[in-house]
């Protein structure tokens, strides 16, 4: 193969043109380069994220978008990027960010009611914006059931709402059009609603 | 729940959702029937669905705390100096108050520690070399850099003076300090930076963060430098400073030439400067940003032109409001708090900035550094001109100077649409020559200058579009101002009937050559109206304008439009030129591609052969030679004459190459086809040097994206899978697909053809289930695009079928395989080489439906695809080899051993030298070898053969 893709520019001590590497022998179906992918890409978002995180006496805010785009900033820069480098390195990235986040959230809500949670009722939760630990939690075991249903609905839930990305970004991260993502963002999020506005006896906990 | 089922929910759903609610109900009962659970689904759904509207809507947010910092140093000794008291801490770096220790008069200092700089031995080594020269900073608008070290635990840091004060930007609003005032002070600060310059230091940083001013109003620059230290160094939280390509900055107030990573001078200050006045002036940064992500900032650095400052005051609040840590302080206040803080009133305050100000700003503002104030000293000169109203030497940029400068800026984005307005600015021009030139009776002169003038004045008017001031600070897409030319084409030009023409003309051709079909049509519509108006049916102009409404039809694959268009054409230039006129030749070489699209071989090659006689005898550039003898080949490959056709491409190529030069679309393409006919020859070793080669000249020619870099990738992309590369196939292919999707849009006819080649490819890999979507979705666009009757579809039928028969499934392939030997029958001819592939696959059906009495039918396919093409390609080709192995089976059964054996041997040598070992084909030929002398009880040597499978 050419090495087209080669990036002389960084001379930085992070070994950026792997990941554009990575992402070039992902795409030619090496799953092996996934493996590598996912796990350079997870530990720099938990780097980046565990900045915020770790420390609850608040002040700012973490942004899932910001995080991801400074997480491809410094694994794989701003040149040399072609667009489909992009859309899969979010792909991943959202994914990866999901587990962060309800991994952290996980912990923190069974350190503070010492057990799982699982329902939560939205009829007066106007939107999660300010999401707390048990709806990032619900929001994540219920895209487990969502993935079943229709395994594209539940990822565009997780590229917008863990990953922050906007229409046009999930478009080229799936390969359809922005209408399909408006289209199905919709349908999913009524599903969503509905599935965590049914009651459930809680499980174990 | 099974999927078919959902889906079926989902799009009950959607028709329901996107009714008035009123007539949901209905809707739901007609369509779901006595399905009630279907029915109760979407129903539930549609509730959720009324209640969801907010929920989700945000992405997850996640209060959390700021980074941690290293351990406080308060209380501790460094240097000669004890830690008092935190007082900043930035991204990457603590402030500590720190007084001398040792010195009675307790001289209080700035002590700035880098966090995370341990790791990094060699900052501390720079540190020492740089802070010598900014020691030697001396001045009083300038915090002296005093000492420097590293801390025991290897953490550099800095002795700086310790400026009490107030940051600029809150100093002036909090004094409500007027313009003139506010110009003052940012010239205090110019002076300050042109004291560094003249010390060759750069300070890089420059905000209003990093200017504090004392209770004497006296500003102070703090950081001199210390970007240019910092970088390189470790940098993980930093919030207000961002890092790229290791570079250090501030994005609000970073430089063209910092973002792009390209050389830092005094021209980056003074653009730094820029934004700082910006920022007094108006209270606002001077892009209004699409998104608040830094690469979207940085682009709008890059590429944006700024907002006028006159007109950025009348942002309000909510406006490109941004996230507290990127905000600066004074934006997003609305226009009324804005201007009481500079003690005046709205109007005056626009009417303050209009003109000098603006364009004084602007100047430190352009993209280009060379074009900014040659240093601070001048912009600060010109500032005092402004107090003292003379005139000052900023300009508004010329119209010629935006357009070119639009033109350059856009090239790599939207190239085809930036040469297109390069088109109309050429358009311009030339009637303004011929305005001069033609013409010796006065009235005409005056017609021609009254053309031109209008041209000119249509120009200005498109252009001033692109001035953001009048567009909101957005940035401004060469689209977008070709969609105002053309909406101003259409609206405003009646009464002009031969410029509107002619400018309906060109900006419809820049759309044709954009693929924007459908913006393109009304406007050559409308220019072939008004030229017939002119000038009745018989008129060259009118030949121009149906010959660009067919490349149109070509691009949309309405090749029987296309055909008719160019046909009219041509009778009126015939009707009009001389005999030898080359624009003759011209319109043949387009008549002969369409011909060719069209799979109508005959007339192609006779109307490309009397083009090219065309074209040779005429005294201009042989480009047209180039072309022709180009598609000559292509006609020839296609019916069949390889090694015809290979001679015709090697005289193209060397044509191109003279003509042409060393890189050239032309050439690509020409080198392109005659790797291609390699290909088909079986020449692979021939082909692939010539196949990488026409990949990067076009690569160089178009940048990564391109139909044509599609289009070479795809011909590689298959040319390494018959090589037996199988993975580099499917990479390719699927970037090649992508790319196409991309730029076509996905009912494009050669996104069917990437979508077959990856079919191919997948099917190569044995993964039959996505092949089949791949080549179904491949079909169906094919027949869309070409009709039904069209090699294209017949090359996708016969690559199903085949498929099928892999498989096992001969019934779904037998009907698929028909239809393809018919149409290749039909357009093809019955010695071309596809055609033998259809009778082979045929043959191999039939033998499939009765592998053990197979009947005469199938040995008769299978002989005559062999004979069809042993005639047609060279001899030893891999394609005749695998006719002859799947002969030899069929004749195995048929109790023919003894005329099998050869066949069958042959046929895997063939392909094993052709196609390599690794390849399905190979492997099924060796299979089947093997399975012959099995049957023939010739064990020894079917296990010599089963050794080469195992490997």
């Amino acid at each position: 193969m050419s090495n087209e893709s080669q990036d002389d520019e960084n001379r930085g001590d992070e070994p950026r043109h792997d990941v554009t590497l990575l992402l070039a022998k992902w795409r030619g179906g090496d799953d092996q380069a996934l493996d590598e992918l996912v796990s350079l890409v997870y530990n720099e978002l938990r780097r980046l994220a565990g900045r915020y995180l770790n420390h609850e006496n608040a002040g700012q805010t973490l942004q899932t978008h910001d995080l991801i785009h400074e997480a491809f900033l410094r694994l794989i820069g701003q040149r040399h990027v072609d667009w489909q480098n992009r859309a899969h390195f979010f792909g991943i990235a959202a994914q990866m960010m999901r587990r962060i986040l309800t991994d952290h959230a996980r912990r923190r809500s069974s350190a503070k009611h010492g057990g799982g949670m699982r329902r939560v009722v939205l009829d007066d939760v106007p939107d999660l914006a300010a999401s707390s630990d048990a709806e990032i939690v619900a929001v994540d075991d219920a895209l487990i059931e969502l993935k079943e249903v229709d395994e594209e609905l539940a990822k565009i839930v997780e590229l917008r709402f863990f990953g922050g990305l906007e229409h046009d970004e999930i478009a080229a991260v799936l390969g359809v059009s922005n209408a399909t993502v408006r289209r199905r963002f919709r349908v999913a999020k009524a599903w969503l609603y509905r599935r965590l506005s049914e009651t459930e006896p809680a499980d174990g906990a | 729940m099974a999927l078919d089922r959902w889906r079926r929910i989902e799009a009950l759903f959607d028709e329901a959702a996107a009714l008035p609610a009123g007539e949901r109900a209905a809707f739901l009962s007609r369509a779901c029937g006595a399905d009630l659970a279907l029915r109760s689904e979407v129903e539930s759904l549609l509730a959720a669905d009324d209640k969801a509207a907010d929920f989700l809507a945000q992405p997850v947010v996640s209060a959390a705390a700021p980074p941690p910092s290293a351990a406080s140093l308060v209380g501790r000794r460094i240097g000669h100096y004890r830690v008092e008291a935190k007082i900043g801490e930035g991204g990457m770096s603590t402030v500590y108050l720190a007084v001398r220790a040792d010195d009675v008069y307790q001289q209080r200092v700035a002590l700035k520690v880098v966090g995370y700089g341990a790791e990094r031995s060699d900052l501390a080594t720079r540190f020492r070399a740089e802070r010598q020269i900014l020691a030697s900073l001396d001045h009083p608008g300038i915090a002296r850099l005093l000492d420097g070290g590293a801390t025991d635990d290897g953490r550099p840091y800095l002795i700086m003076e310790y400026i009490e004060g107030v940051p600029l930007d809150q100093y002036c609003d909090q004094h409500r300090l007027g313009i003139e005032a506010r110009v003052d002070l940012f010239r205090q600060v110019c002076a300050a930076v042109q004291y560094a310059h003249q010390n060759l230091v750069v300070h890089r940083d420059i905000k209003p963060s990093n200017i504090l001013v004392n209770a004497d109003g006296v500003p102070c620059l703090l950081d001199f430098g210390i970007a240019k230290l910092l970088e390189g160094a470790e940098l993980p939280g930093a919030i207000e400073a961002t890092m790229t390509g290791q570079r250090l900055m501030t994005p609000q107030y970073a430089s063209p030439e910092q973002v792009e990573g390209g050389a830092i001078t005094t021209a980056t200050d003074v653009y730094s400067l820029g934004v700082l006045l910006y920022v007094l002036l108006t209270g606002h940064l001077p892009y209004r940003l699409p998104g608040t992500t830094p690469d979207s900032l940085q682009r709008a650095v890059v590429e944006q032109d700024p907002e006028r400052p006159s007109t950025a005051i009348r942002r309000g609040t909510g406006e490109g409001s941004r996230r507290p840590s990127e905000r600066v302080a004074g934006e997003g206040p609305t226009q009324e708090a804005l201007s009481e803080a500079r003690g005046l009133r709205p109007q005056q305050l626009r009417r303050r900035l209009r003109g000098d100000l603006d364009n004084i700003v602007l100047m430190a503002l352009r993209k280009e550094p060379e074009r900014r104030y040659a240093s601070v000293g001048l912009l600060s000169e010109d500032l005092r001109r402004y107090l003292e109203h003379l005139p000052v030497a900023a300009q508004p940029d010329t119209l010629g100077y935006r357009a070119r400068k639009f033109v350059i800026r856009h090239k790599a984005g939207v190239g085809a649409a930036a040469i297109g307005l390069a088109m109309i600015l050429g358009l311009a021009a030339t009637m303004t020559v011929q305005a001069v030139r033609l013409g010796h009776q006065r009235d005409e002169i005056r017609d021609e200058r009254d053309k031109a003038l209008e041209v000119r004045r249509f120009l200005e008017e498109v252009f001033s579009g692109s001035d953001p001031s009048e567009t909101r600070g957005e940035t401004v897409t060469a689209r977008e101002i070709l969609d105002k030319g053309a909406a101003r084409v259409m609206a405003k030009l009646e009464g002009q009937p031969e410029t509107q023409a002619a400018l309906a003309l060109t900006i419809g051709k820049v759309y044709v050559s954009l693929g924007l079909s459908d913006h393109a049509e009304p406007l050559l519509q409308q220019s072939l109206a008004l030229q017939m108006q002119l000038h009745g049916e018989r008129h060259l102009d009118v030949a121009d304008s149906l010959l660009v409404i067919s490349v149109l039809n070509q691009n949309r694959g309405d090749f029987s439009k296309a055909e008719a268009a160019q046909r009219k054409a041509l009778a009126i230039q015939r009707g009009l030129l001389a005999e030898g006129d080359a624009r003759l030749g011209d319109t043949l070489t387009d008549l002969s591609v369409t011909l060719l699209s069209m799979a109508k071989y005959a007339e192609a090659e006779a109307v490309v052969r009397e083009a090219l006689a065309l074209h040779r005898q005429s005294s201009g550039t042989q480009e047209g030679v180039a072309y022709d003898l180009n598609n000559l080949g292509s006609v020839l490959r296609r019916t069949g004459k390889l090694s015809e056709a290979e001679a015709v491409y090697r005289e193209a190529l060397t044509v191109a190459r003279r003509i042409f030069g060393p890189a050239h679309p032309q050439l690509t393409r020409t080198i392109n086809n005659l790797a291609v006919v390699l290909k088909d020859e079986g020449d692979l070793a021939g082909a692939e040097p010539l196949m990488r080669e026409a990949l990067e000249m076009t690569r160089k020619l178009y940048g990564e994206e391109h139909p044509d870099v599609a289009l070479q990738l795809s011909n590689l992309a298959s040319m390494l899978g018959a090589r037996g590369d199988t993975d580099a196939w499917v990479a390719m292919a699927r970037q090649a697909l992508e790319m196409r999707r991309k730029l076509f849009g996905p009912d494009h006819e050669q996104v069917a053809m990437s979508l077959d080649n990856l079919g191919n490819a997948l099917e190569e890999k044995r993964d039959f289930a996505t092949a089949r979507v791949l080549y179904e979705d491949a079909l169906r666009i094919q027949r869309k695009v070409y009709g039904n009757v069209h090699p294209r579809v017949a090359q996708v039928l016969g690559d199903l079928a085949e498929m099928f028969l892999t498989q096992g499934d001969h019934a779904s392939a037998e009907p698929l395989a028909r239809e393809a030997m018919e149409i290749r029958r039909k357009k093809l001819g019955v010695d071309h080489p596809d055609f033998g592939t259809a009778l082979m696959t045929l043959g191999s059906i039939r033998l499939a439906a009765h592998p053990d009495h197979p009947d005469d039918e199938a040995e008769e396919y299978l002989r005559r695809a062999l004979g069809v093409l042993s005639r047609a390609l060279p001899a030893g080709h891999w394609r005749i080899a695998e006719v002859q192995s799947r002969l030899g089976v069929c004749l195995t059964a048929r109790q023919k051993a003894v005329e099998a054996e050869p066949l069958l041997v042959g046929g895997y040598e063939g392909l094993l030298r052709g196609r390599g070992a690794q390849s399905a084909k190979t492997v099924a030929a060796l299979e089947r070898l093997i399975a012959f002398y099995d049957g023939q009880g010739k064990t020894a040597t079917a296990t010599a053969y089963r050794t080469k499978l195992s490997r």
